[in-house]
């Protein structure tokens, strides 16, 4: 949500830019601008510019202002745009490689150890490790499937949360969730068997 | 109770998933215009081309109907030509067997 929301009457900005107030829309985007870059920077595809996917954003915003009517809040509709727009770039991305033990750095390596142990992370490098080794799990899902992950468990949202921002009702993000734990734990088990060969 | 190495990785992830993150949120400077004027080209070149296409429909719609009255108006004025010319038309079999 926009840090000055108390000042910003969105209501009579939104008429404004409808009626084609060119200023009206500057606020706007400078109002919505930090909201939108903070959702994009947590699921910035690889190799896209932050700048250019909230640029991208803003526009479809524009384009589909006159779709708005006002059923959820306009944070919440220019939410859903931008994390479609972060799935859209993502799903473009030529998928990686199936991950390997042998693709793993020493620490990552060393994590696969701490977790199977049930040993907790003891110190930074060890828990910037494990944030290492998830981005390389989460690489290997679906672009849909790595939203609820980072989402619900690494945000530690709420089901009801990541269906206003997705647009996805909460079933359909409770069987993506369980879905996509399943497949990053069979993914941890089989490095796991690599390493023990 | 069973080791879950998930339920360890993200607790592990996790402590790492939220630093202060203090970088710039407020749009660069010209952002907003750029934004702006490029939703403004947009709409513009949107409206050209949605209107283009309303014509053009138009005009394919029109072109049909036109096609399809000119046949209806004279398609008996071509069946009967094409039966007339049938008629008269030499057939080569029997103009061979004449000949013989």
């Amino acid at each position: 949500m926009p840090s000055d929301a108390d000042d910003f009457d969105l209501p009579a900005q939104l008429a404004a830019v409808r009626g084609g107030d060119q200023d009206a829309a500057r606020d706007l985007v400078n109002y919505l601008y930090p909201q939108v870059i903070r959702i994009v920077r947590a699921r910035l595809p690889r190799r896209v510019p932050e700048e250019d996917l909230a640029q991208e954003v803003f526009l479809k915003m524009f384009s589909r202002l006159e779709q708005y009517r006002g059923e959820m809040p306009f944070t919440h509709w220019v939410s859903r745009i931008a994390v479609t727009t972060c799935i859209d770039h993502l799903r473009k991305q030529q998928r990686r490689p199936e991950l390997r033990y042998a693709d793993l750095s020493e620490e990552e390596a060393t994590m696969i150890d701490v977790v199977t142990r049930d040993e907790s992370a003891s110190h930074a490098g060890e828990a910037l490790a494990a944030r290492e080794l998830l981005e390389k799990l989460l690489d290997q899902l679906k672009p849909e499937d790595r939203m609820v992950v980072q989402l619900v468990d690494l945000e530690q949202k709420t089901l009801v949360e990541v269906a206003e921002i997705t647009g996805w009702n909460t079933t359909l993000v409770k069987v993506r969730a369980f879905r996509a734990r399943r497949k990053l734990r069979i993914l941890l088990e089989k490095l796991e068997a690599e390493e023990s060969v | 109770m069973k080791t879950d190495p998930w339920n360890n990785l993200i607790k592990a992830a996790r402590a790492t998933a939220t630093p202060a993150d203090d970088r710039e949120v407020t749009a660069p400077a010209g952002f907003a215009t750029r934004v702006v004027a490029l939703a403004r080209e947009q709409a513009e070149a949107g409206s050209w081309s949605s209107w283009f296409e309303v014509k053009a429909w138009r005009a394919l719609g029109m072109a049909g109907a036109i096609a399809a009255l000119s046949v209806a108006f004279n398609i008996s004025a071509v069946t009967d030509s094409i039966e007339q010319e049938v008629l008269e038309a030499d057939d080569p079999i029997t103009a061979l067997m004449d000949l013989s």
